[in-house]
């Protein structure tokens, strides 16, 4: 089975998961720009962040036989920071141009602050600027008034609701996204917010037909074979290979494939794996023989 | 798709390249003219949005500019004629380079092949010979006489320089690559590079096959006799570079023995092209003559 990873920050992951990732059958994943656990005091820390995910990352995922796009965005915890938030938006159009950057993302809303909902318009103003789907970050906390706020202030602004990804929903949201025209995510956890046999019940109730799931790995407890181990318990509940394949990669390559940067045919192979490769003088042998 | 017409004083390349038509670039063009911090928000797009399609050969050569025009492909003209637009200075090209993907930073790198030396050439060239990344090092150094003018001009020292031809020879990229760096041959220059051979040899590794071509430009002891060794050289390229390196010497050195070598060498070769090459080593006037 192909899988589109759609929401893994790899950045927080260690080398081995990709290899196992790529094992489990993942041949794509999308990396959103995210918080990084504490707040970043300057924009220095951002361009140096995105310049990560664009280059060494992007590099360290191909070198696994994975490859690797990203959005691009400003989160929306640090859109309440004043030492950062004009900053980054100001330097996100030169981003937003990169190849392999696919949409605006993670923006949205976590403490349903004022000021969340401003840079989150002015950034879903840029994916309108440069042509991009957005993928929505979605509150942890009074999740369904968020849900449906960030839901009003798309349609305030007229954006194309089929540009819109909103993630982290559960069986609350979809009741509410399903007929909207958008995508729903849900982000599957070990233990939190959603797990495989809570996805397979709501994929058992309202099919496949606009829902993409993920396993938005970080540095928490997370797990970025969430979305194989779903497929599993897919397949084993009888859902069609078909259906399932709809899932995990028809469904997110139709997505991102809106911002005209997604090469399908390319995606489908692997990535040439040749571990003598550097980047920036880099690679990932340390001292390894490359046909090792 | 360049021409070979020198441009007016007041511009900052003397090579021009006709426009490229396509909208998208035409509106970047103007809108950089006014705003050069917008360059880095169309870099991203340009191999994108204009291209990767290779020009046709030929050799540019202008006010001591050259370079060859199969090496840059369309997006690398687009972003050239972006930054010759924007008029962006020293500082800002290196920004522009530190924070590109891979196809920004080679654009970058080829725009410094059509232009004067200046000082990002020389921070690049620093750039290029620490990455240890073959598209930029290629973009910036191979196909024109980038490295060769940049000793020229006395901004880059001599040093730095042969590491940098060093550093091409270490990623096996062909010495006429290096277009006018025999200008620079230097006794310094030839024990880096027999450095690496011996190097090489002592690890059972293929040697770097324009060893024999670079060590006879400004022989060291030991150079002549590799020289000499390398025209019985089982592979071909390494004879055609031995047989060369051997003319190098004859013209230097007129010695008979050498004259002899190639004699005895042309009796013995099977490929008629080396033969040709050898019949003519033999005829080689030194300096005595």
């Amino acid at each position: 089975m192909r899988i589109f990873e759609p929401h893994a920050h790899m950045f927080s992951r260690v080398t081995d998961d990709y290899e196992r990732m790529a094992l489990s059958g993942i041949r794509v994943v999308l990396e959103p720009a995210f918080w990084l656990g504490q707040n970043r005091t300057s924009v220095g820390t951002f361009i140096d962040y995105f310049d990560t995910l664009l280059g060494w990352e992007r590099f360290r995922s191909q070198q696994n036989g994975i490859w690797h796009l990203s959005t691009m965005g400003l989160n929306p915890r640090e859109a309440n920071d004043d030492r950062v938030n004009d900053d980054v938006l100001a330097v996100l159009p030169r981003y937003l141009e990169k190849d392999g950057v696919v949409g605006v993302g993670e923006i949205g809303l976590d403490d349903q602050t004022k000021k969340e909902e401003k840079y989150f318009l002015a950034q879903v103003e840029l994916a309108r600027v440069h042509g991009l789907p957005v993928l929505i970050h979605t509150p942890h906390r009074d999740k369904k008034r968020g849900f449906e706020r960030c839901i009003e202030l798309i349609q305030e602004v007229g954006f194309p609701m089929e540009r819109v990804l909103l993630d982290h929903g559960n069986e609350e949201t979809i009741r509410i996204t399903r007929d909207l025209g958008c995508v729903s995510g849900f982000s599957i956890y070990p233990n939190t917010k959603m797990d495989p046999p809570r996805m397979v019940r709501i994929i058992e109730e309202y099919g496949v037909e606009g829902i993409v799931i993920n396993g938005a790995c970080d540095w928490g407890v997370s797990d970025p074979l969430s979305v194989p181990k779903t497929v599993f318990r897919l397949e084993v509940a009888g859902l069609s290979d078909e259906a399932i394949e709809r899932l995990v990669w028809r469904n997110p390559i139709d997505f991102f494939a809106q911002s005209g940067r997604i090469d399908e045919l390319a995606l489908s192979a692997r990535p040439r794996l040749d571990k003598s490769q550097t980047y920036d003088g880099n690679s990932m042998l340390r001292g390894q023989d490359p046909k090792a | 798709m360049a021409d070979r017409t020198p441009s007016s004083s007041s511009d900052a390349s003397v090579v021009r390249f006709p426009d490229i038509d396509d909208a998208w670039f035409v509106e970047a063009r103007q809108v950089v003219r006014v705003d050069a911090q917008r360059l880095a928000v169309y870099f991203p797009a340009l191999a994108r949005r204009c291209g990767r399609a290779a020009l046709e050969p030929g050799r540019v050569q202008v006010d001591g500019i050259a370079f060859e025009r199969a090496a840059w492909r369309r997006c690398d003209v687009a972003g050239h004629l972006l930054i010759e637009a924007s008029g962006v200075e020293d500082a800002a090209l290196i920004e522009l380079f530190q924070h590109g993907d891979l196809e920004e930073r080679t654009i970058v790198m080829r725009h410094h092949a059509a232009v004067p030396i200046r000082p990002s050439t020389i921070a690049l060239l620093a750039e290029a010979q620490r990455s240890n990344t073959n598209a930029w090092f290629e973009a910036l150094v191979c196909d024109n006489n980038v490295l060769a003018r940049a000793l020229d001009s006395g901004l880059l020292p001599a040093d730095e320089g042969y590491k940098i031809l060093l550093k091409g020879a270490f990623m096996d990229l062909a010495l006429d690559r290096f277009f006018g760096i025999e200008a620079h041959a230097s006794p310094e220059l030839t024990r880096l590079v027999t450095g690496l051979a011996t190097e090489r040899e002592a690890a059972g590794r293929a040697v770097w096959v324009d060893t024999c071509r670079v060590v006879a430009w400004a022989p060291m002891t030991g150079s002549r006799e590799r020289v000499l060794r390398g025209l019985d050289d089982a592979r071909l390229p390494y004879r055609a570079a031995a047989i060369d390196g051997l003319a190098s010497l004859i013209e230097r050195e007129h010695d008979a023995a050498l004259v002899g070598a190639a004699a005895s060498a042309l009796a013995r070769e099977t490929d008629a092209q080396l033969r040709a090459r050898l019949e003519a080593v033999t005829k080689t006037p030194g300096p005595r003559d």
